[in-house]
């Protein structure tokens, strides 16, 4: 595949390749437990105290 | 750092892992940063008026997570896997120009809180001139905004370094404020005090005030949508671009709108500007409203320059100078000039507003990111707008994932009124926020299963035909 004659294309294109060939593993973890402690911040906590207030 | 890599962190080239400036510590800072910044103290005025201190803090803080839960996990997962920023993010969902529909939003959401802050920065320089002892007027507000975008557009004209300059002071200077503040009140007040002082201006109805107040807590934590792709695409792992957003963008920012709260339950006033003087005398209080002024300032200067650079998807500015870009962000600022009061006193259906945009573009995000593309993008496509492009749709729009955000926008004013505060019984159940983000999700995905191979285009290629950069 050829190289892009503007710079700003090419450059994006090379970015472009690099990210795509970067493996899962190489931007860490975000597994299944990560997902029940953001639910539990962000929604059940928050949700159980909107409840115990309301009244 | 080379022009290169400028143009990688400042603008839309997807940022490389190498580059990123973020670890953990890093991204801990940078959204404990975001989080103490001006806009906390209009929050915590808004909710005085309609609730207490126990049931505002509940409101601010567990809203501001919901809303930030519900707006992060798509964006920070998507945009630090793919270093992109958020409206590049919305192509695959929304199209090529279906994308810049979300970017009209998001610049009504920037350049809002511009015109809400400056005219705090003209509030603050009134009270400066009353606690001397000078006649003033609201055209010394109005003044005070034509000023506050003189030095504004002064500032980002000449680039990101005098922001990052400023950032250094003002943030622990901000902290320092905010400590002053929590430590007064509890010293000169006490917690009784302030947990029995009423709100300042509430309906007839408690129920009715709390779920109000709510609906500006979640509202507030979904205005953050603007912000995240940038810290995520900056961040090095999975989990710094998620953890340091849910616990600063929403929990710290909820409990700095508290002390913001209980400040205006104690003084009996919604201007943040009018709290300095009464808590901390006219020495200290001038000072702090000086600071405050300044701090004003620069959250405004990094709202326009942003906006600036998100003027930078549209095809035909793409090559405009820097400095007619930012004319172009400052001018739908001018209105502030000359109706600074009325407009501000607009800013709590203005907040309420973040909710009605920018829930539904979660909601639909959410579920083409994790259901219907298993967080697997194609940036070939992203960057191209041909029209056989894989995210071009029909005319560059994915007409089901923009009527679904329609859609959830006529929920949310179905279901809340921000202007006649109006509430539907309903939102005793749901609120309206996050009905505005389910329904949509749930009609894009159901959507998306009957009739995606329709609206499917062709499949991804490894080339850019157009590109959009």
């Amino acid at each position: 595949m050829g190289q892009h004659e503007d710079p700003r294309v090419a450059e994006l294109e090379r970015r472009i390749r690099a990210i795509e060939a970067l493996d899962d593993a190489a931007l860490g973890r975000f597994g299944p437990w990560d997902w029940v402690a953001a639910v539990l911040c962000g929604v059940v906590i928050p949700v159980a105290a909107l409840w115990w207030f309301a009244g | 750092m080379s022009a290169d890599e400028r143009e990688s962190v400042f603008g839309r080239m997807p940022v490389l892992l190498p580059e990123r400036e973020y670890g953990s510590g890093g991204a801990h800072a940078s959204c404990f940063a975001y989080a103490i910044a001006t806009w906390c103290f209009l929050t915590g005025g808004y909710a005085a008026e309609l609730v207490g201190a126990v049931q505002g803090v509940v409101c601010l803080v567990a809203g501001n997570l919901l809303g930030v839960f519900l707006a992060t996990m798509t964006l920070s997962l998507g945009c630090q896997r793919y270093g992109l920023e958020q409206i590049d993010f919305c192509k695959p969902a929304f199209g090529q120009r279906g994308a810049m529909l979300v970017l009209v939003l998001y610049l009504i959401n920037m350049l809002g809180w511009s015109g809400l802050i400056l005219v705090m920065f003209g509030n603050a320089i009134r009270n400066i001139a009353e606690a001397l002892g000078y006649p003033t007027g609201e055209w010394i507000v109005g003044c005070g905004v034509a000023l506050g975008l003189w030095i504004s557009y002064a500032v980002v004209a000449h680039g990101v370094h005098w922001l990052n300059v400023s950032n250094k002071f003002i943030t622990p200077g901000l902290i320092a404020l905010l400590v002053f503040m929590a430590v007064t009140l509890l010293r000169e007040h006490g917690w009784d005090e302030i947990a029995a002082a009423p709100p300042l201006d509430p309906s007839p109805v408690p129920l009715r005030n709390y779920l109000i107040a709510l609906e500006l807590g979640i509202a507030s934590g979904f205005s953050w949508w603007g912000g995240l792709g940038f810290l995520a695409r900056n961040t090095r792992t999975r989990r710094d671009s998620v953890y340091p957003e849910i616990l600063h963008l929403g929990l710290s920012f909820g409990l700095v709108c508290s002390v913001a709260l209980f400040s205006a339950l104690v003084v009996q006033s919604d201007d943040p500007t009018r709290w300095m003087v009464p808590l901390g005398g006219i020495g200290l209080g001038v000072l702090a409203l000086v600071f405050v002024a300044l701090a004003n300032l620069t959250s405004t200067a990094v709202s326009i320059y942003a906006s600036g650079l998100a003027l930078r998807h549209l095809p035909g500015l793409r090559r405009l100078p820097w400095r007619h870009l930012i004319w172009l962000t400052i001018l739908p600022c001018a209105p502030f000039v000359f109706w600074p009061q009325t407009l501000y006193d607009l800013g709590d259906v203005f907040l309420a507003y973040n909710g009605t945009m920018h829930a539904p573009v979660a909601g639909v995000l959410f579920v083409d990111f994790f259901l219907l593309r298993r967080q697997r993008l194609s940036l070939w496509s992203i960057f191209d707008a041909s029209p056989d492009g894989e995210y071009y749709y029909q005319g560059g729009f994915h007409w089901l994932a923009l009527g679904a955000a329609a859609l959830g926008q006529v929920v949310y004013l179905t279901l809340y009124n921000p202007i006649t505060t109006e509430l539907h019984e309903v939102t005793a159940w749901v609120p309206a926020s996050v009905a505005a983000f389910l329904v949509p999700a749930l009609c894009y995905g159901l959507g998306m299963l009957l009739f995606g191979r329709r609206v499917a285009a062709a499949p991804a290629r490894r080339q850019l035909v157009a590109p959009n950069i």
